[in-house]
């Protein structure tokens, strides 16, 4: 009966641990924006050509 | 006998947690300052707006069966808290940070924030927990030669271990998270004012020269 306990709690510790490694990371992505978005650009200036404001396809 | 009522009022007191923990916000920065701001002038909007969904605290504390227990209360103002230090920031990266309506460049980049979100709370495990922030920042950039762009800025912070959960393990995960998107912040600013060079630069004539006369009070 003792060994069993034990067992069990071991195992919930080991559910426990994984869902804090595995789960989490994957929340924080969808909520930020990778680039700027640009509804007016100033007048009297072009965009600098040497910086690429994306990444070529 | 006595192991047994040990054991029972661990397994008791596992459920306490009804004071509120106050929240100091952290005042340092990033540890190694980003640089590239070269002097370029711009304005940061202190404070930034509170658009947070929840105003009346920064957090929550929660017992040991994960049920929100009490709150976590910011001790200064988040909004104004983080546009400082976001000013402080661009300083130590090489910005020449204006103050609202003091003298400024045509091209003065103009950033105005609103604050989200910022909760802390504990993440409660079998064994051991952890403190996780969350911070959320809109900027919205603007300059009198008619640039307007945003961005949502977004981090979270851990803090990994905590066996119980106490004010100083809040307060570092919101270290974590605020380091993060300061860093985030600062970075996205030198993409833009590197992108649009006009941006908070002297303007020069077409032999190089910078042009006379091109500050404006605002």
């Amino acid at each position: 009966m003792r060994n069993l306990a034990m067992w069990l709690l071991l195992g919930m510790a080991i559910v426990d641990c994984a869902r804090h490694v595995v789960v989490r990371p994957e929340e924080v992505p969808a909520l930020s924006d990778t680039d700027w978005n640009v509804t007016s650009e100033p007048v009297g200036g072009v965009p600098d050509k040497r910086i690429p404001t994306k990444a070529p396809d | 006998m006595r192991r047994g009522t040990l054991a029972i009022l661990a397994v008791a007191l596992h459920g306490c947690a009804f004071t509120n923990v106050n929240l100091a916000m952290p005042t340092g920065g990033l540890e190694a300052p980003i640089a590239g701001g070269n002097g370029r002038e711009i304005i940061v909007m202190i404070p930034f707006a509170d658009e947070r969904e929840i105003r009346d605290r920064c957090g929550m504390q929660k017992n040991g069966y994960n049920m929100d227990t009490a709150d976590a209360v910011c001790t200064s103002d988040p909004a104004a808290w983080l546009a400082n230090l976001l000013a402080v920031e661009l300083m130590a990266a090489g910005f020449s940070v204006v103050e609202v309506g003091s003298p400024h460049r045509e091209g003065a980049l103009r950033v105005e924030g609103s604050l989200l979100k910022i909760f802390v709370e504990p993440v409660i495990g079998f064994w051991t927990g952890s403190h996780e922030a969350d911070l959320q920042v809109k900027l919205v950039a603007t300059s009198g030669n008619g640039l307007r762009a945003e961005r949502t800025f977004f981090a979270k912070g851990r803090q990994g271990g905590a066996v119980i959960s106490i004010t100083p393990l809040y307060e570092q995960a919101l270290r974590r998270a605020t380091r993060e998107i300061l860093e985030d912040m600062v970075r996205a600013i030198l993409s833009l004012t590197d992108r649009y060079l006009e941006l908070g630069s002297r303007p020069v004539d077409a032999e190089g020269r910078v042009a006379k006369g091109s500050e404006t009070a605002r």
